[in-house]
């Protein structure tokens, strides 16, 4: 029987939507291993709020660190918490999603607890006693399934792969030690345009390439995702590639 | 300044994926291999940085089979000045074990930056980098577009979804490069020649324990195919029709 961490994340004290499927894996896996589920909320004082909706997807408990620096991402402090929290719980999985800080903090959390990684997967499993994981490999063109010979292991999931929990836990939320020593800070935040959608997150996504014929015409794929209702614009790689659009907008195998 | 990059061999983008024998690798018969792509940023970002700072050394250090000479012979190309390959017959699948010895060379090594590709276009890991960082207690950037360094400091900024981080950090850091950072160059006939009398430093990689096994590798279903509605304004009430009724976007 083994525990599995789910690492979250919020923006601005609201938490994502891959924290939510970032607990659902969690909880998927915890019930392959016959254990709980404890979720981590990171953020400034006050994101304890946030953390008491994370029962209702699977969380058994919820594990609140909040220090003022954590507002925005804080990748020592993040990794160093994070690392504190798995090495005093006895887990035997760390969740996190692979989003932009999940793909940074990750490898790091793996480093802190000398615990092996496997990142990106599209599933996670527990088989013979160790946790199993499928992930795309190769631009998408070739699938390569792995097992994880370690007591403990860190996990980076896809976004937009897996469910939020269905069955509601107890998700007492209560607090843990912060751990803020560290080398990078996160200076600032330029924010793209407001109301804009992360094309992670996003359950539409309209996206142009290189038909469009030149950057100014991205406008028409812009309206149209607001058409939508707030789809996220997405761009290939060509037209990324090309400088017409920013590089978090690219969809497709390749990235 | 003194700087190491570390770069990957791996398969050319454009390769056809072939599984192999074993069932849990490729088929690298006849496969072309390259630089890791991201790996080229930051080489390009090494060697203007070095030209900046009037002077010091680029190394590019590979870990890999003796193939991987090549690899690192390109990066001498481009303008590096040696290399080092940690040999191993297989790159592990476990990136901590990779960034271990990475990590066992570069730590006494005296380096004021050390460089890595975002990940590489094999295994889509973005692991080793920031590893490599975290063993050696060093500062570390992921996926960078952009980089100022002045006077020990650094500021980089690295795109997330929806916005950008402006990232502060001192030197000695570790920074991995997203594409936009820079051009790579192409290597010059003149940069091709005189690679070829660089020294390259071979010794075995210290790999550590290697846990995480890859017990099978295929290929993925075959995409749906595309379809086209049609053209002009004709086809837009099917395409709305289309939308709402089986994509239910609408």
């Amino acid at each position: 029987m083994a525990n599995v961490l789910a690492v979250t994340e919020q923006r601005d004290g609201v938490l994502r939507k891959t924290s939510f499927e970032v607990v659902g894996a969690a909880r998927a896996l915890a019930d392959a291993m016959g254990g709980t589920v404890d979720a981590l909320v990171l953020g400034a004082p006050g994101v304890d709020a946030a953390g008491a909706q994370l029962g209702a997807v699977g969380a058994d408990r919820v594990l609140v660190a909040e220090d003022a620096s954590f507002g925005k991402y804080a990748p020592c402090g993040y990794a160093g918490t994070a690392a504190a929290v798995a090495k005093a719980g006895g887990y035997g999985a760390v969740l996190v999603a692979a989003t932009a800080a999940g793909r940074d903090l990750a490898p790091r959390i793996a480093a802190r607890l000398d615990a092996p990684l496997a990142t990106d997967v599209t599933a996670v499993g527990f088989a013979g006693g160790k946790v199993t994981a499928t992930r795309p490999v190769y631009a998408g063109r070739a699938v390569q399934q792995l097992r994880i010979d370690a007591p403990l292991a860190v996990v980076s999931v896809r976004p937009n792969t897996f469910a939020p929990g269905s069955a509601a836990r107890a998700g007492a939320v209560s607090k843990v030690a912060a751990v803020t020593a560290a080398r990078v800070v996160v200076r600032e935040v330029k924010a793209a345009e407001q109301g804009k959608l992360d094309v992670a997150e996003a359950s539409v996504v309209v996206s142009g390439g290189r038909g469009l014929k030149g950057p100014e015409h991205f406008a028409l794929i812009e309206n149209l995702a607001k058409a939508f209702g707030g789809a996220a614009v997405g761009a290939s790689r060509a037209v990324v590639d090309a400088g017409w659009r920013p590089h978090a907008e690219q969809v497709g195998g390749r990235r | 300044m003194k700087i190491a990059v570390c770069i990957k061999r791996v398969p050319d983008t454009e390769t056809r994926i072939r599984i192999g024998g074993d069932g849990a690798s490729i088929d690298e018969t006849g496969v072309k291999f390259i630089v890791n792509p991201y790996d080229e940023f930051a080489i390009e970002e090494a060697l203007q940085r070095r030209d900046k700072s009037g002077g010091g050394e680029v190394v590019a250090v590979a870990l890999g089979p003796d193939a991987a000479q090549e690899t690192i012979r390109g990066a001498l190309a481009m303008g590096a000045d040696r290399g080092v390959l940690l040999k191993a017959d297989r790159i592990p699948a476990d990136a901590l074990a990779v960034a271990k010895a990475l990590a066992a060379e570069i730590k006494d090594g005296g380096y004021d930056l050390v460089l890595f590709g975002k990940m590489a276009v094999d295994d889509y890991n973005h692991g080793v980098g920031p590893m490599v960082a975290e063993l050696l207690q060093l500062p570390c950037v992921t996926a960078i577009s952009k980089l100022d360094l002045e006077g020990g400091k650094g500021l980089a900024e690295r795109e997330i979804e929806g916005g950008v981080e402006v990232m502060e950090f001192a030197l000695p850091a570790v920074l991995t490069a997203e594409k936009g950072l820079n051009t790579p160059r192409y290597p010059a006939l003149k940069g091709i020649m005189a690679a070829k009398k660089k020294p390259i430093e071979i010794k075995p990689a210290a790999l550590g324990e290697a846990r995480i096994a890859v017990t099978a590798l295929g290929l993925p279903p075959d995409r749906k195919a595309g379809r086209i509605v049609g053209e002009g304004p004709d086809a837009v009430s099917e395409l709305v029709r289309l939308l709402r009724a089986e994509a239910k976007v609408l």
